[in-house]
C-alpha cells in the first residue's frame, strides 16, 4: 500500500511506537508502515508498507535491529483491531456454567447479532462510512490468518491486486458478520475463497456458497482498488438489492443508536494517515 | 387447513423467481431475517418473532409451526457449517416464511424428480423431498412452495398463511406438485447466478429488535400465573369461608352458643393468620395489632414487638380474656371472671398471687412463683432481643423449663442463639472433644466446661466474630477444628518440644498439669528452637548465689567464666525442667560420692533403685558409675578416651531417644579427628558439664558431711584438677575443630584447584582438537589442490606430447615424469602423515570424550595426553610444512609448465613458419629469386635463435 514517508527524521523519535521484532509474526499483515532505526545515519527507514508482511527470513535479517518502529497514525487502526478481537472472542464465547447455579443458555443468534453491532456500529461513525484499509485490519482479527502460501503468492502476482483482494475479502467478512453469519470457520473459509477470487484463482468447491456469491457480487461493486475508498450506508441503499437494503438497515441503526460522537473517522490520507495530501 | 374455510377473495400472487419473502409480501412490508447455523435456539427465535408479530393478528400456533418445521427441515438438510437463512414477513393479507439453504451434492434431491412429479397423473406417491415438512405444515398454512437453484444446489422451503383463509387461485400459478392427501406444493426454478431483484421492503435483523423488552413482556408464563393466581385466591377464599361456616355449625351442634362458636371460629382463624405471619418472620406492630384487635395495649405491643416476641404470643397476651379456654379453666378453678381476665391479661401480680393462694399455695410461695415467672419472661425477652419470632418463642419456652424447642428452625443471632437452640445431642464435635452430651452434628453447641482449650477457644471466637448460624457453618468450623487437631501433634512434635515431652515422659512425670504445661508450651513454641533458651532464662532468672563457699564457690566461678555458658544453660534448662535425673542421681549417690569417686569399682555403692527406671540412658549411667568417672579422668589417656567414648555413647543414646538426628556427625568426615570433634560436641552439648555439675554438688555434700579440712582441701584439689582437665579438653577440642576446618578448607581448595586444572586441560584439549580439525581441513584443501594441479600437469603433458617434436617430447617427458613421480611420492607421504594425524586426532578426541564422561581425569593422564597432543601437533605442523613446500613446488611446476607451454606455442609457430618457408623456398627456386626478397626478412625476423 502506498505511503508517503519512506524515511523519518530523528525528531519524530518521541512519537514513534516501538515494536519488538520478536513480537512480529511472519506473514501477518502490517497495519502501518514499519521503520527501522539506522543509528549511523540518524534516521528511520521504512522497510514495510501497510498491508505488507515480513517473511521469516526477513525477520531474522532484521533481528539485530531488535525493534521496529511504527508511526503514531497506526493508533487509528488499533480501535478496529480491538473491535475485531472482541468480535472473535464474542463468536467463541460460551457461558461458564458454575455448579449449583441456574443453567445459563448460550446467546441466541439475535443476541450475538446485537452485540456485534454494538461493537461494529461505533466504527462506522456518524456518517456510516469506513475506509477499506481499516476494514482489512478489522477482518484480519476476526478471521483466521490467511495461509502464508496464499499471501506470498498473492503479493508476488501484484501488489495492487493483492491489496485489493485483501480489502474485498475483508469487506466480505464484515458484511457477512453484519448479516448475521457468526460461524468463525465459515467466515474464514469464505474469506479465503473471496481472496482467491480476487487474485483471479478459482476457489475450492463449495467454498463459495450461493449466499456468498450474492455478497461477493455486492463486494465486487465496491471501489476499493486504491485501498482508501470509503463505503457508506447510502452506497448500500443505492444498490437496491435485498442485501444492500439489509446492510443499509443495519448501518442505519449503528448511525442512529450506536454512533460514538467523539469518534473521528480515521483515514489513511491526510494528517492522521500515512499518505500525505496536497 | 386450506379445506376448512371457503376460498377468500384474496388471490394468490405469483411467486418470484428469487429467494426470500420479498415478492410474496407486498412492497413496503416488514421482513425479519436471521442466519442460523444449527437448530439450537430455534425456540428462542420463534419466541422473538411471535412476540414481535403478535399484534398482527396472526395465529400464534400457525406462526410457530411454520417457523419451527421449516427451520428444522432446513437445518437437517443444510451442509454443516453453512448458514440457513430464515426470512419471515407479513403484510395485511398474509404471513410468509422462507428458509433457504444449500445441500450437499449427494443429498440434494433431483430437481428432475419434481418435474417428473408434475407429469405424473392422479397423485401417484413416490416420495418428494421435504414432503415431511410440508405435511407437518399443512395444518397451519395455506400455500407451500419450494424454490430451487439447481446448479448451486440451493433450496428454499416456503409457507404462506393467509389471514382471510385459503386464497383463490391467481392469474399466474407456478408449477405444482401434488402430494398425498391432496396437498399441492408449488415449485419455482431460480436461474443460476440470479441476483434477487430490487424490492422495497424494510428488512430487520432479529438482533435489531428490542428483544429484551419483547421477550419480557411476551412471557406466556406470566399470563398463566396471573389468571391461575386469581382462581386460586378465589378458591381459597371460598374454601375458608366454607370451613369456618362448617366449624361454627359443628360447635353449635356440640352445644356451644352461637356467639361463642363464632368467637371460637374467629379465634381459630386469627391463630391461622398468626401462624402465616409467623412463617413470614418477625411481625410488625401492625401485624400484631391486626391480630390482637382494634384497641390493643399500645405500649405493651410496642415493647413486645421490640422484644421480638412472636405475633401469636403477643396477641394472646394482649387479648387476655379473649382466650376463652383458659378463662373457662380459671373460672372453673374458682377465680372470679374479673380476676381470671386480669390474670390472663398479665402484669397484675396481685391477681396472680391471689389466684395461687386460692389454689392452696402460701402467699410467699405464690409471690415467689409469680416473680420468678416474670423474671423468666423478661429473661426470655432479653435473650431473643434482635432475634426472630421463632427464636423468641423457643426462648420463652425453654426458659419456662420445658427444655424442648418447639421451633427448631428459628435460630436467631447474637445472644439469643444459645437459648433458642434445642438441647444438644451427642455428635461429631462432642466426639472430637470427648464431651459427654454436647454438640450435635446438626447443631454447634459446646458446653462451657469444655471450652477451655485453644481449639475450643478458637471455635468460640469463630462463632462470636462471624455471628454465623452454626447450623450452616457447622461443617466449616468442624473442618477447621479437625485441621487444628491434626496440626496439634505436629506442633508438639517440634524438635525441642519432642525432646522435652519425651524426657518428661521418661522421667515419669506423674503430675498431668506439669505435662500439660509442657505440651502447651511446646504448642506455643511452634518451630522456634531457640525458645527454650529464652524461656529458661526468663524462668530461671538470675543465677542463685552459691550457698557453700570454697569449692562450691570456686566451681561456680569456674563455670560462670566458661565460654560454654549458653550451651550449659540450654541443657541445664532441659534437665532442670525434666528434673527427674538429678533426683535419682542424688538418691543413688547418697551412699557416698567420694567413695564412688575414689574407688574404681563403685558398683557396690550404687544401689539399684527398685527397678523403677525404664530409662534407656540408665544403663549408660550405671556403666559410668561402675568405672568411676573421676578415676577415669585421673587415669591414663586411654581411660580418658574411653570415658569420652562413654559420654559420647550416652549423648547419642539420648539423642536417639529424643528423635534428633546429629547433623554435625553426618557432616564431619570420619577420620582421625572425629573423636576430638565428638568430645567437643559433647562438651558443647553440656554432657560433661552436667556430670561436673553433679560432681560439684556431690562434692559439696561430701565436704559438708566430712567436716574435715583435709578432705575438703583434697576434694578442692581434685575438683580443680578436673576443671583444669576440662579446660584442657576444651582447648584440645577447639584446636581439633580448627584443624579440621583448616583441613576441610585445604581439601576444598585442592578440589577447586583440581577442578580448575581439569577445566584448563579440557579447554586445551578442545583447542587442540579444533586446531587439528582446521589442519585436517587445510590438508584436505591442499590435497585437492594437488590433485587439480596433477590433473593440469597431466593435461599439459598430453598437450605437449601432441604438439612438440619428438626430441622435445622426449626431453619434456623425461624431466616431467621424474618431477611428477617425486611429487607423487611426496604427496603419498604427506597423505600418509595426514592419515596418521587424523587417526591420532580421533584417538585424542575419543580420549577427551572419555575424560568428559568420567569427569575425573587424573593429572598424569592429562599430562600424557598433553604430550601426545604436542607430538601430534608437531607432526601436523611438519606435515603442513611439507605440504606447503609441495604446494610451492607445484606452483613452480605450474609456472614452468606455463613457460613450457608458451615456449611450445612459440616453437609450434616457428615450426609452422619454417615449414611455410621451406615450402616457399621449394616453389621459389622453381619460380626464380623473387621470393628471396621477402621471406628472409620474415625468416630472419622470425627468431634466428629459435633453432638453437
Amino acid at each position: 500500500m502506498d505511503f508517503t514517508k519512506r524515511k523519518l527524521p530523528p525528531e519524530v523519535a518521541p512519537y514513534l511506537r516501538l515494536c519488538p521484532i520478536e513480537s512480529v509474526a511472519p506473514y501477518s499483515l502490517m497495519v502501518a508502515p514499519i521503520y527501522i532505526h539506522l543509528a549511523k545515519n540518524f534516521k528511520y527507514l521504512a522497510v514495510k508498507a501497510p498491508l505488507d508482511y515480513f517473511t521469516q527470513d526477513e525477520l531474522v535479517h532484521y533481528k539485530p535491529y531488535k525493534s521496529f518502529f511504527v508511526p503514531p497514525n497506526a493508533d487509528a487502526s488499533l480501535r478496529f483491531r480491538d473491535a475485531g478481537r472482541q468480535i472473535r472472542a464474542l463468536l467463541h464465547w460460551e457461558p461458564v456454567q458454575a455448579p449449583g447455579e441456574p443453567v445459563r443458555l448460550p446467546p441466541a443468534p439475535f443476541e450475538i447479532s446485537d452485540a456485534v453491532l454494538r461493537i461494529l456500529g461505533p466504527l462506522f461513525g456518524g456518517n456510516g462510512q469506513v475506509e477499506a484499509f481499516f476494514v482489512a485490519v478489522l477482518a484480519n482479527e476476526i478471521c483466521d490468518p490467511l495461509p502464508p502460501s496464499a499471501i506470498s503468492a498473492g503479493r508476488e502476482s501484484g501488489v495492487l491486486r493483492f491489496e485489493s483482494a485483501i480489502c474485498r475479502s475483508a469487506w466480505f467478512v464484515v458484511l457477512a458478520v453484519l448479516l448475521g453469519n457468526f460461524e468463525l470457520r465459515y467466515l474464514s473459509q469464505s474469506r479465503r475463497a473471496v481472496f482467491d477470487l480476487g487474485m483471479g484463482q478459482v476457489p475450492e468447491a463449495d467454498a463459495l456458497g450461493p449466499e456468498v456469491q450474492e455478497l461477493v457480487s455486492l463486494v465486487s461493486e465496491l471501489k476499493i482498488d486504491s485501498g482508501e475508498s470509503k463505503v457508506s450506508r447510502d452506497w448500500f441503499e443505492a444498490q437496491g438489492t435485498i442485501l444492500g437494503r439489509k446492510l443499509a438497515a443495519r448501518i442505519q441503526r449503528s448511525i442512529t443508536e450506536l454512533a460514538d460522537p467523539e469518534f473521528e473517522q480515521p483515514s489513511v490520507r491526510g494528517e492522521g494517515g500515512f499518505i500525505d495530501v496536497g | 387447513m386450506s379445506d376448512e374455510k371457503p376460498p377468500s377473495t384474496v388471490k394468490k400472487r405469483a411467486l418470484p423467481a428469487a429467494f426470500g419473502v420479498a415478492g410474496i409480501v407486498k412492497e413496503g412490508s416488514h421482513i425479519f431475517y436471521e442466519n442460523v447455523f444449527s437448530s439450537r435456539h430455534l425456540g428462542r427465535i420463534s419466541d422473538l418473532i411471535v412476540a414481535r408479530l403478535k399484534d398482527s393478528g396472526t395465529n400464534e400456533r400457525g406462526m410457530r409451526s411454520m417457523l419451527m418445521h421449516s427451520l428444522l427441515e432446513a437445518c437437517e438438510q443444510q451442509i454443516t457449517g453453512k448458514p440457513t437463512l430464515l426470512e419471515c414477513g407479513l403484510d395485511d393479507e398474509l404471513f410468509a416464511v422462507t428458509v433457504c439453504f444449500q445441500m450437499d451434492a449427494d443429498d440434494a434431491p433431483n430437481v428432475q424428480a419434481f418435474q417428473r412429479k408434475l407429469a405424473e397423473v392422479d397423485g401417484q406417491t413416490g416420495g418428494v423431498p421435504f414432503e415431511g415438512a410440508f405435511f407437518a405444515l399443512r395444518e397451519h398454512a395455506h400455500r407451500f412452495f419450494v424454490r430451487i437453484q439447481p446448479i448451486a444446489r440451493r433450496f428454499e422451503l416456503g409457507a404462506v398463511l393467509y389471514f382471510a383463509g385459503p386464497p383463490a387461485e391467481g392469474d399466474i400459478a407456478a408449477e405444482e406438485i401434488d402430494l398425498d392427501l391432496g396437498m399441492r406444493v408449488e415449485m419455482v426454478l431460480v436461474p443460476d447466478g440470479e441476483v434477487p431483484g430490487k424490492h422495497y421492503a424494510d428488512y430487520t435483523e432479529l438482533g435489531d429488535l428490542d428483544y429484551v423488552k419483547l421477550l419480557a413482556t411476551d412471557d406466556p408464563g406470566n399470563l398463566v400465573v396471573e389468571s391461575a393466581t386469581g382462581e386460586l385466591i378465589a378458591n381459597q377464599i371460598a374454601k375458608s369461608v366454607a370451613s369456618s361456616e362448617s366449624q361454627e355449625e359443628a360447635l353449635k351442634k356440640a352445644g356451644v352458643s352461637s356467639k361463642k362458636a363464632a368467637q371460637l371460629v374467629k379465634a381459630q382463624k386469627e391463630l391461622e393468620e398468626a401462624q402465616a405471619w409467623l412463617k413470614a418472620g418477625k411481625p410488625s406492630k401492625e401485624d400484631v395489632e391486626k391480630i390482637a384487635g382494634a384497641d390493643p395495649d399500645a405500649e405493651l405491643v410496642a415493647a413486645l414487638v421490640k422484644g421480638g416476641m412472636a405475633a401469636k404470643d403477643i396477641a394472646q397476651k394482649v387479648k387476655g380474656g379473649k382466650n376463652t379456654e383458659e378463662l373457662a379453666q380459671l373460672v372453673k378453678a374458682g377465680l372470679k371472671p374479673e380476676e381470671a381476665v386480669a390474670l390472663l391479661k398479665g402484669g397484675n401480680e396481685e391477681a396472680e398471687v391471689a389466684a395461687l393462694v386460692k389454689g392452696g399455695m402460701t402467699k410467699e410461695e405464690a409471690t415467689k412463683l409469680v416473680k420468678g415467672r416474670k423474671e423468666e419472661q423478661e429473661t426470655a425477652a432479653m435473650l431473643v432481643k434482635g432475634g426472630k419470632g421463632g427464636a423468641a418463642k423457643v426462648a420463652s419456652t425453654m426458659v419456662r423449663g420445658t427444655g424442648l424447642a418447639e421451633d427448631e428452625e428459628g435460630y436467631g443471632s447474637g445472644s439469643g442463639l444459645k437459648a433458642a437452640r434445642p438441647k444438644p445431642k451427642k455428635g461429631l464435635l462432642s466426639k472430637l472433644f470427648g464431651g459427654s452430651g454436647a454438640g450435635d452434628d446438626e447443631d454447634f453447641d459446646i458446653p462451657e466446661d469444655q471450652m477451655d482449650g485453644p481449639i475450643t477457644q478458637k471455635v468460640k471466637r469463630v462463632v462470636k466474630v462471624k455471628k454465623v448460624n452454626p447450623v450452616t457453618q457447622q461443617e466449616e468450623i468442624v473442618e477447621e477444628v479437625i485441621e487444628e487437631i491434626v496440626e496439634l501433634p505436629k506442633k508438639v512434635a517440634t524438635p525441642w518440644a519432642r525432646k522435652k515431652v519425651a524426657r518428661a515422659k521418661d522421667e515419669d512425670i506423674e503430675d498431668p498439669d506439669q505435662l500439660d504445661e509442657l505440651e502447651d508450651s511446646s504448642d506455643q513454641d511452634g518451630d522456634d528452637d531457640e525458645a527454650p533458651v529464652r524461656r529458661k532464662k526468663a524462668r530461671t532468672g538470675p543465677r542463685p548465689e552459691p550457698k557453700a563457699k570454697g569449692l562450691g564457690g570456686a566451681l561456680e566461678n569456674l563455670f560462670g567464666g566458661d565460654e560454654e555458658d549458653d550451651a550449659e544453660d540450654l541443657d541445664d534448662g532441659a534437665s532442670a525442667d525434666v528434673a527427674g535425673l538429678p533426683k535419682k542421681a542424688k538418691r543413688k549417690k547418697k551412699g557416698g560420692l567420694l567413695g564412688g569417686l575414689l574407688s574404681s569399682d563403685s558398683e557396690e555403692d550404687v544401689p539399684e533403685e527398685d527397678g523403677e527406671s525404664s530409662d534407656s540412658s540408665a544403663p549408660a549411667r550405671k556403666k559410668k558409675k561402675k568405672k568411676g568417672f573421676l578415676a577415669g579422668l585421673l587415669s591414663s589417656d586411654d581411660s580418658e578416651k574411653e570415658e569420652s567414648e562413654e559420654e559420647t555413647s550416652d549423648t547419642e543414646a539420648k539423642k536417639k531417644k529424643s528423635g534428633e538426628s546429629d547433623e554435625k556427625f553426618e557432616r564431619t568426615p570420619a577420620g582421625e579427628a572425629s573423636e576430638a570433634v565428638r568430645l567437643v560436641e559433647d562438651i558443647a552439648e553440656g554432657a560433661m558439664s552436667k556430670s561436673l555439675n553433679k560432681l560439684n554438688q556431690e562434692a559439696r555434700e561430701v565436704i559438708a558431711q566430712s567436716k574435715s579440712e583435709k578432705v575438703a582441701k583434697w576434694v578442692d584439689n581434685v575438683m580443680a584438677e578436673i576443671m583444669a582437665e576440662k579446660t584442657r579438653l576444651n582447648q584440645m577440642g577447639r584446636q581439633a575443630t580448627s584443624s579440621i576446618k583448616r583441613k576441610e578448607v585445604e581439601i576444598k581448595q585442592a578440589e577447586n584447584n583440581l577442578k580448575s586444572r581439569e577445566a584448563a586441560v579440557q579447554n586445551e584439549l578442545k583447542s587442540k582438537e579444533r586446531a587439528l580439525r582446521n589442519k585436517d581441513a587445510a590438508l584436505d584443501r591442499l590435497r585437492l589442490t594437488l590433485n587439480q594441479k596433477q590433473s593440469t600437469i597431466d593435461k599439459l603433458k598430453t598437450q605437449l606430447g601432441g604438439g612438440l617434436g619428438p626430441s622435445a617430447e622426449v626431453k619434456q617427458k623425461g624431466s616431467g615424469s621424474v618431477e611428477v613421480s617425486a611429487l607423487q611420492i611426496k604427496l603419498d607421504r604427506s597423505t600418509r602423515q595426514l592419515e596418521e594425524a587424523k587417526k591420532m586426532s580421533t584417538q585424542l578426541s575419543e580420549k577427551v570424550a572419555e575424560m568428559q564422561r568420567s569427569g575425573s581425569a587424573t593429572s598424569a593422564n592429562a599430562g600424557e595426553l598433553k604430550k601426545r597432543l604436542d607430538s601430534a601437533t608437531k607432526m601436523l605442523s611438519q606435515a603442513k610444512k611439507g605440504n606447503d613446500q609441495l604446494g610451492l613446488q607445484v606452483m613452480n611446476l605450474q609456472k614452468e609448465t606455463a613457460t613450457l607451454k608458451a615456449e611450445m606455442n612459440r616453437l609450434k609457430s616457428e615450426n609452422v613458419a619454417l615449414q611455410q618457408a621451406k615450402g616457399k623456398s621449394g616453389t621459389g627456386d622453381g619460380k626464380g629469386g623473387a621470393g628471396g626478397t621477402g621471406t628472409p626478412a620474415a625468416g630472419g625476423g622470425a627468431k634466428p635463435g629459435a633453432a638453437a
